[in-house]
C-alpha cells in the first residue's frame, strides 16, 4: 500500500468505516510507515479532542414542554394513562375486542408480518451495494484489471470466478468499460464492470441466479440503482448519473 | 370499548421515536444557528414539521429522518431571519490548508480546553461544521450523515476531510498566539 493510499483509509479506519479487508492492509503498512502512524495520531487526537472538549448542547427542560404543548392532539397525554399501549395493529385489537379471535389471530399475524417493515432483502442488498461503491471509491481498489478491451477483462474475471459474466464495451454508446474488480455481496463473490459516463462512474455488479426476478429501482442517497436478471445471472448497476442513463446501460446490456 | 381517534395514536408514536432524538436535535441546531433561543424557535418548528410528514417515515431510524428536517428547517429559517449573514467565503480558507502535518504533540488537545475548542467549531464553514457535529458529537455513521444532508456518501467523506483539516488548523494556529 502506498502512503497516499493509507491516508485516504486512516480516517475511515478511525470512523469504524472501513471493511476487514483493507484494516488488514492498512494495519500492515502502518507498521511500515512512521509517517503515516504520525497522521493517525494526528487525526486520532483530533477527534478526541473535538469529541471531550466541544460543547454538546442539551436540549432545555423547557423545550420539551414547549413541543409537547404545541403538538396536535393533546388529549392523548391523559390517554395514555390507561396503561393501554399504542400498538400500529389496532386493527387487530379491534377485531379481538369484537370476538373474532381467529381472524384477529391471523391479522395480527399478517400485520406483525407486514409492519413494522423489517428491510427487505432487496433494501439490504441496497445498503451492501452503496457500501461497496463507497469503500472501492475510497481505497482505490475501485478497478483492479484497468482495461476497455472485453477480451482482456472477461478472462481476468473468468480466471478468478466460477462463473463467466457477460462483458461488453458500449464505448460507442457512451458507456465505455473502464475495468472490473472482485467484490463480495452477501458472502458471495461477485464480479463488478466498471463503466464511464462523462465524469461518472457506473458499477454494474453480476453474479449467477438461479431466481428470474425483476428488481425494481431504488434510490439512496444520491444514488441509483437498477436490478434485472439475464441468462442465469442477476445484475445490479448503481450510480449517481441520471436513472434514465443507467436504465439506458441497463437496456444495452440486456440486448 | 372506546377507541382513540388516530391522532392521539399517531402523536404516540411520534413522541416514542421522535423525543428521544430531541437533545441530538437541539444540539445541531444550536450548532447552526449558534444562539440558544433561535435553537430553540429551530428545533420546535421543526417538530411540528416533522410531525405533519412522520406518516412518511418508514422504519424506525428516527434520528436522520429527523435531523434532515431540523437540518432543512434551519437552513430556511436562516435565510429568512439573518439574511446576509450567510457564513464567511471559505475559499481563502481552503487555498491556505495545510494537511495534517504540524507537530503531533500540538495537536494533543488537552480536554477541558472547551472554549478553544469550541470556538474552532464555530469557526468552521457551515457545510463543514455540520459533518463534523454529526459524526464527532453525534457520532451517526457516514450513511446516516449522507441520508441527513441528502448528499452521496463520497461528498460526506471528503466534507469531512476538509472540515478535519480546517479544524487543525485553527486549534494549531491558534496555539502560536494567534
Amino acid at each position: 500500500m502506498e502512503c497516499h493510499e493509507s491516508q485516504q483509509l486512516l480516517a475511515l479506519s478511525l470512523d469504524g468505516e472501513l471493511d476487514a479487508r483493507s484494516e488488514g492492509a492498512l494495519a500492515a503498512h502502518l507498521e511500515a510507515c512512521a509517517d503515516c502512524r504520525r497522521q493517525r495520531r494526528q487525526l486520532a487526537a483530533l477527534a478526541a479532542g473535538v469529541r471531550a472538549g466541544a460543547t454538546y448542547h442539551r436540549a432545555p427542560a423547557a423545550l420539551r414542554e414547549r413541543i409537547e404543548a404545541a403538538l396536535p392532539a393533546d388529549h392523548v397525554v391523559a390517554g395514555r394513562g390507561r396503561g393501554q399501549r399504542v400498538f400500529p395493529w389496532r386493527f387487530g385489537w379491534q377485531l379481538l375486542n369484537g370476538g373474532g379471535l381467529a381472524v384477529a389471530a391471523c391479522a395480527a399475524v399478517l400485520l406483525a408480518v407486514l409492519w413494522p417493515q423489517a428491510p427487505s432483502q432487496e433494501q439490504r442488498l441496497a445498503d451492501e451495494l452503496m457500501a461497496s461503491h463507497a469503500r472501492a471509491l475510497l481505497s482505490d481498489h475501485a478497478i483492479e484489471v484497468a482495461s476497455s478491451d472485453q477480451h482482456t477483462v472477461k478472462p481476468w474475471f473468468s480466471a478468478r470466478l466460477d462463473f463467466s459474466p457477460p462483458v461488453r464495451d458500449l464505448a460507442a454508446e457512451g458507456f465505455p468499460l473502464a475495468g472490473g474488480r472482485l467484490d463480495y455481496l452477501e458472502g458471495r463473490p461477485v464480479a463488478v464492470l466498471i463503466y464511464h459516463r462523462r465524469q461518472h462512474l457506473i458499477e454494474v455488479y453480476v453474479w449467477p441466479t438461479a431466481k428470474d426476478a425483476a428488481a425494481k429501482p431504488e434510490y439512496m442517497q444520491g444514488y441509483h440503482i437498477v436490478g434485472w436478471t439475464a441468462g442465469g445471472m442477476a445484475f445490479r448497476a448503481l450510480s449517481d448519473v441520471d436513472e434514465k442513463e443507467l436504465q439506458r446501460l441497463a437496456d444495452l446490456l440486456r440486448q | 370499548m372506546t377507541d382513540e381517534p388516530d391522532s392521539s395514536r399517531k402523536r404516540a408514536r411520534f413522541e416514542a421515536l421522535a423525543l428521544p432524538h430531541l437533545n441530538a436535535a437541539f444540539n445541531l441546531a444550536r450548532w447552526l444557528a449558534r444562539d440558544d433561543q433561535d435553537a430553540q424557535d429551530i428545533v420546535q418548528d421543526a417538530f411540528l414539521r416533522a410531525f405533519d410528514a412522520f406518516d412518511g417515515l418508514r422504519g424506525d431510524n428516527a434520528r436522520p429522518w429527523l435531523l434532515a428536517i431540523v437540518r432543512n428547517t434551519c437552513f430556511t429559517w436562516l435565510a429568512h431571519n439573518r439574511p446576509g449573514l450567510r457564513q464567511v467565503p471559505y475559499d481563502e480558507e481552503m487555498h491556505a490548508v495545510a494537511d495534517l502535518d504540524a507537530d503531533p504533540e500540538r495537536l494533543a488537545l488537552r480536554a477541558g480546553e472547551r472554549v478553544r475548542i469550541d470556538a474552532a467549531l464555530a469557526r468552521l464553514p457551515e457545510e463543514f461544521r455540520e459533518v463534523v457535529v454529526l459524526r464527532e458529537l453525534e457520532e451517526l455513521s457516514y450513511r446516516e450523515i449522507a441520508a441527513v444532508l441528502a448528499v452521496p456518501m463520497g461528498t460526506v467523506m471528503s466534507r469531512l476531510a476538509r472540515g478535519r483539516r480546517l479544524l487543525a488548523r485553527y486549534l494549531t494556529a491558534d496555539e502560536d498566539g494567534a
